[in-house]
């Protein structure tokens, strides 16, 4: 049983296709004559790209070794065959899920994943924006599929195929789907809100290749074409440096323990919901969906768009 | 993952990619930055700082920048980056530095991410100074 040489590295082999689909994307713009690549934006998220690329080749050894070590004590040995396939899609996609999912809800996660969400263009270099400080420790999430029995390069295989998938999802060219593929896969629909700061989208749509997760676990919401997608973060970076971009949270992260009154804070600056403080200077996601929600009360009707956590 | 080391044309197709893809921006317009007016100002300060009341907005003389007054001794940042616009509150405790030079109104902040800022304000430069440093109004 050791097909393991065979599997292809999918990031690798769509890196041509990439490349291809961008250039394609920018020429469709253009011609609709919208605005979406500017250089600066599109240069970092192209050297965060790259920098991810050279990082993940020591960071994915020793995910590797840590995978394979795990593998020792697996409860079952699923192996290669087809029936594997179909459930590592499956069980690799919950992991990104909760992965994904707790990338947003815990500052020391979201420290590594906020790079992907700095650009306020969305377009499919945006895909390429990846992290550089995930891949140092990311990998333990998905140790527990080590060990029900998937082997190390089926996972590693998967999570390239996962990649991968996401590529295409973020574009702003496509519109809607057919009903049954918005109800099932994740879309470029689904995936606009994900990336958008309007209170309404924050926090949803954590899906990677299936959008069954959000609805079954609460974190779905529909993007509703009364309230257009404004990409980025709550505090936008206003930088096109890599190193910023890579390193900004963690950054902040450091200011904001240095200047903390005690260990609890510290400890809520560290692992707490991102925009947690203690002197009204931000909000968290939660608290700025509140206000908007009194707001839009105060003002006029509910939204009847927010359906999130329901 | 990755690309295999071993294999120099792994690194190559992504460096080809990215000059294609840059040159391909280029081409098409990409290189541009946003001009900030008054409308853009009030616009996404309404969407980012919505409890932001503005009293008052200066706008640099280059339109890359723009400094607004709260009601209460509060201030905000709205400034270009590349072709979107940045809202950032200007927390008092990260103003390392205000300093006036002519026309030009430097502010130093202790943000990472974009710390420093330059507006060209003629006329204006020194009472926007005096605005910045005197002690904040309680609401
Ligand atoms: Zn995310
Ligand atoms: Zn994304």
């Amino acid at each position: 049983m050791t097909l393991e040489p065979q599997l292809a590295n999918p990031v690798e082999l769509a890196i041509p296709a990439f490349i291809v689909l961008v250039l394609l994307e920018i020429t469709v713009a253009k011609r609709r004559r919208k605005a979406a690549y500017e250089l600066r934006d599109t240069a970092a998220s192209l050297a965060m790209g790259l920098g991810n690329l050279a990082i993940g080749l020591a960071a994915g050894a020793v995910a590797y070794l840590a995978l394979n070590g795990v593998y020792q004590f697996r409860l079952a040995s699923l192996g290669y065959a087809w029936w594997s396939f179909i459930l590592i899609l499956f069980a690799e996609d919950l992991t990104y899920y909760w992965f994904h999912r707790l990338s947003h809800r815990c500052r020391f996660w979201w420290a590594a994943h906020v790079n992907h969400h700095s650009s306020q263009h969305y377009n499919l270099s945006t895909a390429l924006r990846q992290t550089w400080t995930g891949g140092l420790f990311d990998w333990v999430l998905w140790l527990p599929l080590a060990l029900i029995g998937f082997p190390p390069a089926l996972i590693v295989f998967q999570k390239g195929v996962s990649l991968v998938y996401q590529f295409w999802i973020h574009t702003e060219t496509i519109g809607r789907l057919p009903r049954w593929v918005e109800a099932v896969m994740n879309t470029p629909s689904h995936h606009r809100v994900h990336h958008a700061t309007n209170p309404r989208y924050l926090d949803r749509n954590y899906a990677g290749i299936f959008i069954i997760w959000d609805r079954l676990f609460g974190s779905f919401v529909a993007e509703a074409p009364e309230d257009p997608c404004r990409y980025g973060i709550v505090k936008n970076i206003g930088s096109f440096n890599p190193l910023r971009i890579a390193l900004h949270e963690w950054v902040a992260i450091a200011q904001d323990v240095t200047a903390a009154a005690n260990w609890r804070e510290r400890l809520i600056y560290l692992l707490g919901q991102p925009g947690r403080c203690f002197d009204f200077s931000r909000q968290t996601t939660d608290e700025i969906r509140a206000a908007w929600r009194a707001r839009g009360l105060a003002v006029s009707a509910p939204a009847d768009h927010f359906r999130a956590g329901t | 993952m990755g690309m295999d080391p071993k294999n120099p044309v792994s690194l190559l197709v992504p460096l080809i990619g990215i000059a294609l893809i840059l040159a391909a921006v280029w081409l098409t317009g990409g290189a541009r930055r946003a001009r900030i007016d008054r409308a853009l100002v009030l616009a996404r300060l309404s969407e980012d700082l919505p409890d932001f009341a503005a009293a008052e907005i200066v706008i640099d003389a280059d339109a890359a920048t723009a400094l607004a007054a709260g009601a209460n001794g509060s201030f905000a940042l709205v400034f270009a980056a590349g072709d979107k616009v940045v809202v950032r509150a200007l927390e008092r405790r990260e103003l390392r530095r205000v300093k006036v030079a002519g026309d030009l109104l430097e502010i130093d902040t202790s943000a990472f991410t974009h710390g420093r800022f330059a507006l060209a304000l003629p006329g204006a430069a020194a009472a926007w100074a005096r605005r910045l440093a005197a002690p904040e109004r309680v609401a």
